[in-house]
Order: C-alpha cells, then structure tokens, then sequence
C-alpha cells in the first residue's frame, strides 16, 4: 500500500509534468524559429534579352551546348546568381556569332580562330563575356552573359564601369546593411562547369554598403600550382584598372603585384601592405577540388 | 588531507595515460572543426558566395559542424570515462594487488573519494581547456564568416546563431550528463565484481531504461494507451540523448518559406538538474557501499542479494523483449509470433541471467576448499 | 596486545573459522601452524583488516583492525604472495610505502637491502617470488610497525635465505619489541623461533600454547607390556596415535603426565619411557588423530 502511495503522486507528477513540458518544449521551438527578410528583388532585376537570344542561338552547323544557371534555392534566400552560357566545344560558326554578338566582336573570333594549341583569350563585349581557348588542336568557345542589373542605374552604371571589357556580373547578396556583387572573368564559368584549368582565372567580390559606397574588394586568383608567377600577369594588370576604377585615382601596384607574384611561386608567403588608402593582405589558401592553386587578396 | 597524498599520488599514476587520451581528443575534435572551418572557407572562394551556401540547409551544416564535434567528443568521452574506471578498478580487483591494497591504512570511503576526485580532475580540466578551445574557434569561426554572413540574409541572426553562450551551455549539459555516466559506472564496480564484466552490465544498464519504455510502448500499444508510452519514451530520449529538436529559419515576404533547420538543445537548466541528480544519487549510493565491499566476496558475480534481484529481473525481461523486438525490426508487424517470441525470450532470458546473477555461489565442495585455503 | 575473540568467518555457507580466540602478547613472536585449508590465511587477513569477521572481534590494544586507519599503520603484513603495482620499481615501492607510514626508514631499508641485494632499478613484476617475499619483508619491517603479521613468508626461498629472514625476524624483535604473527608449514623454523602457537584443524583452534609446554604435554611413550596391551587402549582420551614393533608399543599422547604412566602400569606395563617430540611430529600426529576422528 505504501508503495502505492509513493508511487502513484510520482507518476501523476510525470504525466502533468509531460503535459507541462511538452508546452514548454512549443515555447522553446518558436524561441528557436527565426525570421529574415528577402528584399534583394527591390533592388536588383534580371534582364534576360541576350540570355534568351544566346539560347535561341543554332549555331550553324556547328554544335551548341546551352548552359542555364538554374539555382532557384539561392533566389529564395536573397542570392542571385548568373552562370548561363553557350558552349561550342566542337568549334563555333564566326558569321553566325557576329550576328548575335556584334562586329565588335569579329576580331576576337577571328583570333580565336587563330589561337596556338592550348592558348586562350577572353572579354567582354556587348554584355557577353567571350572564352576561347585552342584544345587539342581545335577551337572551343564559351559565350556567357549575366542577366543581373541593379534597379539604381548610378549603381549599375558604377559596377559596369569597374567590370570594362573583362569581368561580368556573376553574384549579386544584400544583408540588412551590407550587400555584394562578384564580377568574374569568363574563363571562371568555364572552370566551374567542366572542372579543369588551363590557365589562370579569377574573380572579384565588391562589398558594399546598401547605398553603393565600396567598403571592402577581394581579388581571387585561381591557377595551376605549377605554374610559376608569370603567368598571371594579364590578370594582375586588370587589376590596377578595377582598383582605379573603385578607388577613384591612379595607383602603383607593382608593390601589390610583386606580393601576389611571390605568393603564387613560394606558396606560402603571405604578406601585407598598403596601397593607397587600401590595407591589402596576400594570402595562399592552396589546392580545393580541380582548382589547383588560390592566392586571394583583400583590400580594406 | 595530507595523510591522502601518496594514495593521490598512487591513485593519479594508475590512470595517468588518461590525460594523454582526453587532450588528444580534445585537440582532434577542435582540430577537426578548424579543418572543416578552412575547408569550407576555400570551397567559398573556390565557387563564390554559393561555395558558402553550398547545399539546402547550409546553416544546419555550419552548426552541425559545432554539433557533430561535440559528438564525437561525446562518443570518445564515454569510451575514455569506461577506460578511466577500467583503469581505475584494475589495481583493486586483481586478488593479490588487493588484498595488499586493502591491508593499507585507507579506508575503502577514502580510496573511492581519492579515485572519484582523481578522474573527475583529470576530466574536468582537460574538458574545460577543450571547452575553451571550442569557445576560441567558434569566435574565430565568426570572425571568418562575419564577412560572408553580413551580405546575406541571415545578417540580422547569425550571432544568435552561432553565439557562445549557446555553445557553452550545451558544454555545460555535456559535462554534467558525462560526469553522470561516470558516477553510474563506478557504482556498478561496487555492485558487480569482475572489473571488465562490471562495466559491461553498468553500459546496459544504462541503456536499459530506453530499451524498456520504447519495447513497452511497441508490445502494450495496442491495449493501453499508446500516447501515455510514447509520451514517457519520448520524453526519455529527448532529455537523455538531446536530440530531435528544429527549429527554423523562415523567410517573410515568400509564404515564411523554412530555408533552413536548426538543431537546439532545450531545457538547459532542467537536464542540468537531471543529471546532477543522478550524478548525486550514484555518488552517495556508493559512497554507502563501497564501505561495505569485502574483498571475500570478490568471487561472487554480484555480491548484493538486492541488486542481483533486480538483476534477474531487468535481464530476463529486457531478453524477452529483445527476442521479440527482432521479430518486429524485420516484419513491422505486432502478431503471435512476436509476442510467442518475447516469451520464448522471457524464458531462455530468465535461465541464463540466473546462472550468470548466481556465478561464484554454491560451487562444488572441492573447489570451495581449495578457496578457503587462500 | 592483539586480541582475537571468538572469531568466525564462512565463505558460500562454509564456516573456515569456528570461535576462534587468541590472544598475543606485545613483543612475542607468535606461530599459526594448521594442514592446508584449516583457515590460517583467512584468520592472518582477518587480523590485518583485509577480511572482515562474520562474528567476533579482531582488536589491537583495544582499537578494531577492519577498516581502522590509525590502527593499520601500525600493522605490517607480508602476505604468502606478494604482488604489488606492475610497473613499479623497487625504489618506487620504497617511496610509496614512505608516504603511507610515516615510521619507514629508508637507511633500515638500505641496510636490509644490503644482505637481500634486490636492484632498486628493478621492476617489482620481473622479480620472483623469493625476491618479491624479501622486498616485502624489507618493506613492512622497514615501516617499524607494532605488530608484524607473516603468511608462508620462507615459502619459495633458499635455505640461506630462509636463515636470513628468520634472523631479520628475531634481531628486530629484540631491536623494536615488535610483536610477530607468523605462520607456515615449515614447522622447524616455527618451532626456533616461536615463543607461542596456535594449531588450527577445521577452522578450530586445537592447540595453544607455549612451544615448550606443547612438547611437554605431546610426547611419545615407548611402552612395553607383560601381557597384551589393554584392548581398548586406543581409545583412551590421550592417546592420540599407537604403533607396535614386536612388544614395543610407541604410543603418542597428547596429556602426557605422571597419572598417564602410572595408568599405563596398572594396565600391565612395565616399561614406560618418554621420547621427546619435534613441533612437526606433534602436529603430524594430532592431525592424524583430528582425521581418525
């Protein structure tokens, strides 16, 4: 009898307790749930025109392979990305092309064309970013464009002018204060598509406030690690351009290029500096899947 | 206290190596959160801002980084504490070695406290320098991503996210729920003899509880009331194993979209409560009797007319339900076979945890005298 | 004093010690002889607080043994196998046993050590048993403790060494007033240096007392009748054991006195002469008698 009534207050107790608990156990998972806003679609749009005439694009008799960026996960959490482009690994129709991407663009086709086995080039022109590259003993082509805009034209027209004739839109995120644009070379997409390298690539991320003003760019250099320094040298002169670009005045990077020389040859020198009004710092980060090397340099 | 120091000294010798072992699991553990951290960090730049968000759920990836360290660190944890005691107890139950200790000028109340504060400083020390390690990299890990993070939408949260006072109360449930199981493993040195045998039964004894109110709730459902049982087995596994709860992060203006799950211990205080609960109650059990433990009695699987009952009883009917469980694991299906099966089991069980409860008692006269004469 | 009062101790049901009481005097050297598996261990670890007595008392100078601190340091015990840390040294058993009884002395160590030559360098698993039996000895007789208690301690050693430990024993029992429990089936060495024992049969105290009182009171009387010899001689109450070549009977009592010899003549002896007895043939025949009955 006795143990009865020891018992039974005991699991009265752990039945109302469990009732209790389980309301407690609701409270503590609202506590637990959070909410953010995406407002990214107020401020960037997508412009799809060239990307809709690229895919509509036969290619002559030459074959096409259309590539569409279709990562709608990241449109729901704020980030969008642009990676759509033609690819022509079998060689490409050079009239047709002038057709769809301007004269502007015949003496890049026709060099193209040209180009000595395993050697590339790469730009900007009409909005399309343009890859070429001569592999075994064919030419292959990569046409891209990036659909993404920003709604304040002084923005978009700021971030053109920094991207010039190589990089192209490729990422555009905002937070509640801070946002960021990544402009990558053509060569980038191409990279991360088929996975391999051939030669040296890169990107910048731009981050900026909510109002445009740059707070912050990294250049990230992607290349062969056995490959020495030289290489990258196209690559390290744009960069003067889009650090001139963003900071409004003429620059010396030599200091700057010597550090990212340097850190690609001996691979692990890291070093720092300054550049202006810029603090930099140089630092190796190695191999990571096909990328065979990564130098990535901050200016802040 | 000072009489203490060579049984201190005695005492920390014996289970010496398990400092080398906690600090490297602490260092493999934070090591291996600051290769993931790098990793990640290169996939990042390797792919862009979307390296970062690689797949759905990336911020449960992120956590889970964190999580998963702390279990793993758990897992070792638990395997370093059996080995502790292990090593602990293996000086004491070895006949001669302790019949030599036992002829010393140490009560069997201070040895167990010298043992008891012996391991627990060990452990302790090491989990806190683990502790801080984690704190260090989990504020490192922020300074990395603080970049990344403020240019998405999770600016607004990801302190909270990934804040060290959540981390440091979940290392706190962790050390106390650790020091728990080692407490309940010591007693069952005083309640069963064999050192290695003892932490057998201590492991499935501790396991025990869950396999028993999970199994009832599988065999009694369709006649009581299951939500009363699964109820009870829930609230067992939510407050001993932790696990099993999400919460989320929902964006607004897209139908509260849930872009992301997000694991949380809840309840801090009160499974701190529970633990040191049953830290307590196993603390002053033995305490109780380790003063009672004859060295005599050594032979005797379980010494204790009391706890071998309870032995008996909890084996044969944990072996019923096992039989059964097997049936029900491979067919899904509560029906005669399942239940003839449990009794099938309940019987079989029975007879071979009664020889087992009852090894070193009643042997044969000629091996009894051979004993005596030791 | 050591006091052993009515002690009694089962294992599984089976009793290995029946009432049994003893009492030892400070500075005496006291032997437990027994046959195998009559309970001498068990009443030595009784007495060192490693067994605990099912009933009874075990007390020096008054204090309880079991589980008493204060009362164990002044206690040595050389067990019959002395297994101590593995991984230990020597020199590590030497400093440990300096922390726990605060009377060790390391030069007594050094100097007994300087007889036995144990390495301190050594390993305490790598010796062997004689040299584990010496160590311990070595250890407990250098804590100086008041009461120093010895299971089997010349088994397994040569018989230099048996002497040397025997001598340990004595001189530190005339250095310290030690008093000394030992016990062993080297009834010899007992019989030398005991001033008292006890023989134990079936876990019951049978004998006890001094060696030369038991030798006195257990002899062999060679006895020669005119006639036959009494048919029921046998079974007279002192008589422990009877053996005849030709008309000689030799007869063992255990109650040997005047009364006996003159009982024994009425019965129709005329010769009755006593033989003396060694400790060992005293307990070979009040064993043989235990097992007749």
């Amino acid at each position: 009898m006795r143990r009865w009534i020891i018992c039974m207050p005991i699991l009265l107790g752990l039945l109302t307790g469990c009732q209790s608990i389980e309301d407690k156990r609701s409270d503590a998972r609202e506590a637990y749930t959070y909410v953010v806003e995406n407002n990214i679609s107020e401020h960037v749009y997508r412009d799809t025109t060239k990307i809709e005439a690229l895919e509509a694009y036969e290619g002559g008799e030459k074959s096409k392979v259309f590539v569409k960026d279709e990562y709608t996960y990241y449109e729901e959490i704020g980030i969008l990305r642009e990676e759509s482009y033609a690819d022509f690994p079998e060689g490409f129709d050079d009239k047709g092309l002038i057709e769809l991407l301007g004269v502007e663009a015949k003496d890049f086709l026709i060099q193209a064309t040209n180009l000595a086995e395993d050697e590339a080039i790469e730009k900007v022109i009409n909005e399309y970013g343009l890859y070429a590259i001569n592999q075994y003993g064919k030419p292959m082509l990569l046409v891209g464009n990036s659909s993404l805009k920003f709604k304040d034209e002084a923005l978009q027209s700021k971030i053109e002018k920094i991207c010039g004739d190589q990089l192209l839109i490729a990422t555009i995120s905002q937070g509640s204060n801070h946002q960021l644009v990544e402009l990558v070379y053509p060569s980038y997409w191409k990279i991360q598509r088929y996975g391999f390298q051939d030669r040296q690539t890169g990107y910048y991320q731009l981050f900026m406030d909510l109002e445009g003003n740059i707070e912050k760019v990294k250049f990230i250099l992607a290349y062969d690690d056995e490959q020495d320094g030289t290489l990258v040298k196209d690559k390290l002169t744009h960069l003067k351009k889009v650090l001139e670009e963003v900071s409004g005045e003429p620059l010396d990077t030599v200091k700057v290029e010597e550090a990212i020389i340097s850190n690609i040859e001996s691979k692990h020198k890291d070093s720092k500096g300054v550049l202006g009004d810029w603090n930099y710092t140089v630092t190796y980060l190695g191999a990571n899947d096909y990328i065979q090397g990564m130098t990535v340099v901050e200016f802040q | 206290m000072k009489y203490l120091k060579t049984l201190i000294k005695m005492e920390l010798r014996s289970v010496c190596i398990m400092i080398i072992y906690f600090l490297g699991i602490g260092i493999g553990c934070t090591m291996k959160i600051n290769q993931q951290i790098h990793d990640i960090i290169k996939r990042t730049y390797s792919y862009g801002l979307t390296g970062f968000l690689w797949e759905t759920n990336e911020i449960k990836g992120w956590k889970y980084i964190f999580t998963e360290s702390i279990h793993i660190y758990i897992g070792l944890s638990l395997v370093g504490l059996l080995l502790m005691v292990y090593l602990s107890y293996r000086n004491d139950k070895n006949h001669e070695i302790g019949r030599f200790l036992k002829s010393l000028p140490y009560t069997m109340k201070e040895r167990y406290l010298v043992k008891v504060g012996v391991g627990l400083s060990i452990f302790t020390t090491l989990y806190i320098l683990h502790g801080i390690m984690l704190v260090i990299f989990r504020e490192s890990f922020l300074e990395k991503t603080k970049d990344i993070f403020e240019v998405t939408i999770f600016s607004e949260i990801y302190q909270e996210l990934f804040s060290s006072s959540q981390l440091i109360q979940t290392l706190l449930v962790v050390y106390v729920a650790l020091v728990a199981c080692y407490l309940f493993m010591i007693m069952f040195q005083y309640l069963v003899s064999p050192n290695f045998a003892s932490l057998i039964v201590g492991v499935l004894v501790g396991l025990s509880p869950g396999f028993i109110l999970w199994n009832l709730y599988i065999y009694l459902n369709p006649w009581v009331k299951g939500e009363l049982l699964y109820t009870l087995a829930d609230f067992y596994s939510v407050f001993i194993w932790g696990d099993g709860n999400w919460g989320s992060i929902e964006i607004k203006g897209m139908e509260l979209v849930p872009t992301s799950s997000i694991s949380y211990l809840d309840f801090i205080g009160m499974r701190i409560a529970i633990f040191l609960a049953i830290a307590a109650l196993c603390f002053i059990c033995t305490l109780k009797w380790c003063q009672k433990s004859q060295l005599e009695k050594a032979d005797l699987f379980i010494p204790g007319n009391i706890f071998r009952g309870i032995f008996v009883l909890g084996a044969t009917l944990c072996s019923g339900m096992l039989l059964g469980d097997l049936h029900y694991i491979y067919y899904r299906a509560r029906n005669w076979m399942m239940y003839g099966l449990g009794i099938v089991g309940l019987v079989l069980g029975s007879i071979i945890v009664w020889k087992i409860a009852h090894i070193g008692i009643k042997k044969s006269d000629a091996k009894k005298a051979k004993e005596v004469q030791l | 004093m050591l006091k052993i009062e009515k002690v009694s101790k089962s294992f599984d049901g089976s009793k290995v010690l029946d009432q049994v009481s003893i009492q030892i005097q400070p500075g005496t050297i006291y032997g437990i002889i027994g046959e195998n598996g009559v309970g001498k261990s068990t009443l030595i670890q009784c007495l060192t607080g490693v067994y605990k007595q099912d009933e009874g008392t075990v007390e020096l100078d008054g204090q309880p043994i079991y589980e008493n601190n204060e009362v164990k340091l002044k206690i040595g015990y050389v067990a019959d196998r002395n297994q101590y840390f593995k991984g230990y040294k020597v020199k590590e058993m030497v400093e440990l046993f300096k922390g726990i009884y605060p009377k060790f002395s390391v030069e007594k160590f050094n100097q007994y050590n300087q007889i036995f030559e144990l390495d301190l360098k050594a390993k305490v698993k790598n010796l062997s048993k004689g040299m584990q039996m010496r160590l311990a000895l070595m250890l407990n007789l250098a804590a100086q403790p008041q009461v120093l208690v010895l299971d089997e301690p010349t088994s397994g050693l040569d018989a230099l060494a048996k002497k040397q430990v025997l001598d340990f024993i004595i001189e530190a029992v005339d250095e310290t007033g030690m008093t000394v429990v030992i016990s062993s089936h080297h009834l010899s060495e007992l019989e030398r240096i005991c001033d008292e024992i006890t023989m134990l049969s079936h876990g019951k105290v049978v004998y006890q007392s001094s060696v030369e009182v038991l030798k006195n009171k257990v002899r062999k009387l060679q006895v020669v009748f005119n006639e036959n010899a009494p048919e029921d001689l046998s079974k007279w109450q002192e008589v422990l054991n009877i053996q005849q070549i030709g008309s000689v009977y030799y007869i063992v009592t255990n109650a040997y006195s005047q009364e006996l010899e003159g009982k024994l003549k009425e019965a129709g002896a005329f010769l009755v002469e006593s033989i003396g007895l060694n400790l060992e043939e005293v307990f070979v025949y009040t064993a043989l008698s235990e097992k007749a009955q």
